[in-house]
């Protein structure tokens, strides 16, 4: 319930803030074309749309989901920008909806942009650059990434970041101060307890929480970029029991991207290590018949994935050369103590053919613990 | 088990990544000295395929190479060349 409020409130003061500025847009732009049409503010529209199906071969087959996300982009003066994105999704018959993000960036030197709003999560690579469904390699989310996952995906504050060239090298940063995460205590959802809950646009307490990533990207040429990122925060109701909880979560990633010429194409290589550590609390017990039994555990988990994809772009056959290959690897793993404890992995293998280069047809097959699963997936931008 | 499997995934990696850097030799041109074509071509395909100048007008891709400068945390020197670049290949 909270959630939906929290999401209302947001959806209206954006409505509200975009009207202002489609208002003021519309006023930019009349008097701007009064200065011999050259106006500076500019508006996109973009965004893109997935429709996935998904058999076990067996007694699944799913034509199900369609996934629709419209972009805002815009920019009413040089260093000002604001970018929204809305996602929809007709998952098994239900419509999610959800704001992506909705942040403005005030451009304030070469070396530092400044960012307030509901902006992707800097932690790691996955969520930030990598899950739109036309710039993922494969149909799905590696385990335990995306929404819900181990590891923040979006924050809802205000963030600092830039990119600078040193010598043949270059770094990219952000720190950011946002609500952060909260502490799910398994009193509503019982089995969740110890989890964290994501995207809160109200606080639960008065701290702050706090993060940033660094990137390295040592080659002049771009190819390698080695990432750190952290998170640090209160995660407990306040004046509750658990307001002393505290989490820490990192993640270390990696990109490599490079044709390679003895391989006539391009070698696509990324990977990330979220690790989440949760400070020791008691939670009611799921299992005990009374539902009064504490029980007591340290939530450490952690997910990896990895994934290496090879596309012959360097042939001279047109046809082959649209064809890409993918392997993912990735693993859950639970803490010790917890409930259902059960580390899983998964493997995916996928051929994709890419139409043009914001659309792609991905084919997967997909091994998750025991189970198997395939799936077909169209993906555009537009 | 998992052990096995990510070590033997990060030697095939860091041996692909040492093979290219290898490649590059020692023709190590700074990032300052490269030209617009050239940082297009490098850093775009880092998260996706390279859109091809001609998709966009100038317009949408003033719009565009500012959400890629804050997404992507690219440089400003960086997002110039490439933009310019772009510009006068959008013929
Ligand atoms: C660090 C990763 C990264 C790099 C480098 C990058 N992009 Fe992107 N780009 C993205 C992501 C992520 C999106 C999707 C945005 C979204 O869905 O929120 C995107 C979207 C786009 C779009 C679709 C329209 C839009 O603005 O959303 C275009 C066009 C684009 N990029 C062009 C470029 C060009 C040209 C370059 C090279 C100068 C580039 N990108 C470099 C990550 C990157």
């Amino acid at each position: 319930m909270k959630k939906i409020i929290s999401l209302l409130l947001i959806v209206t003061s954006i409505n509200i803030a975009t009207a202002q500025q489609y208002n003021n847009a519309a006023k930019d732009s009349m008097q701007a074309q009064q200065k011999s049409n050259s106006s500076l503010s500019r508006f996109l529209l973009t965004g893109y749309t997935a429709l996935t199906v998904e058999t076990d071969g067996k007694e699944k087959f799913n034509m199900g989901q369609v996934q629709f996300s419209p972009i805002l982009l815009w920019k009413p003066s040089k260093n000002i920008f604001f970018e929204a994105e809305l996602e929809t999704e007709l998952n098994a018959g239900a419509l999610d909806i959800g704001l992506e993000y909705a942040d403005i960036s005030y451009i304030i030197n070469k070396y530092i942009t400044l960012r307030a709003g509901k902006f992707l999560a800097p932690f790691g690579i996955y969520q930030d650059r990598l899950h739109a469904s036309w710039i993922n390699k494969l149909p799905t989310a590696p385990l335990g990434f995306g929404h819900d996952g181990v590891g923040t995906s979006s924050e809802i504050g205000i963030a600092l970041s830039g990119g600078i060239p040193i010598g043949p090298s270059k770094i990219n940063y952000i720190i950011y101060a946002s609500n952060g995460p909260q502490l799910n205590t398994g009193k509503e959802e019982p089995g969740e307890e110890g989890m964290l809950m994501y995207e809160n646009a109200l606080d639960n307490n008065f701290n702050k929480a706090v993060g940033g990533r660094l990137g390295i990207l040592p080659f002049s040429n771009s190819s390698l970029e080695l990432g750190g990122s952290v998170q640090y925060a209160k995660v407990g109701d306040k004046a509750s029991d658990y307001d002393k909880v505290t989490s820490l979560m990192y993640s270390f990633d990696l990109s490599f991207t490079q044709q390679v010429g003895f391989l006539k194409g391009m070698i696509d290589v990324k990977a990330q290590m979220n690790g989440l550590n949760v400070s020791k609390a008691d939670y009611i017990d799921p299992y005990d018949s009374t539902g009064t039994g504490l029980y007591t555990y340290d939530n450490k988990r952690s997910i990896i994935f990895g994934q290496v994809a090879y596309r012959p772009s360097m042939l001279k056959i047109k046809v082959l050369k649209n064809f890409e290959g993918v392997f993912r690897y990735s693993i859950l793993n639970l803490p010790e103590g917890v409930k259902e404890n059960e580390d899983v992995s998964q493997i995916a293998l996928g051929l994709n053919y890419w139409i043009t280069w914001r659309s792609v047809i991905k084919f997967a097959y997909q091994k998750t613990g025991g189970k198997e699963n395939y799936l077909l997936q169209f993906a555009t931008s537009f | 088990m998992y052990m096995k499997k990510i070590i033997i995934t990060s030697l095939m990696i860091g041996l692909i990544i040492a093979s290219s850097v290898l490649q590059q030799g020692c023709t190590v041109t700074k990032i300052t000295e490269r030209g617009g074509a050239q940082l297009w071509s490098e850093n775009c395909t880092r998260c996706h395929s390279t859109p091809p100048p001609n998709v966009y007008s100038d317009e949408q891709w003033d719009v565009i190479s500012t959400h890629m400068r804050v997404r992507a945390a690219m440089t400003n020197d960086e997002t110039e060349k490439i933009i310019e670049f772009i510009k006068s290949a959008n013929k």
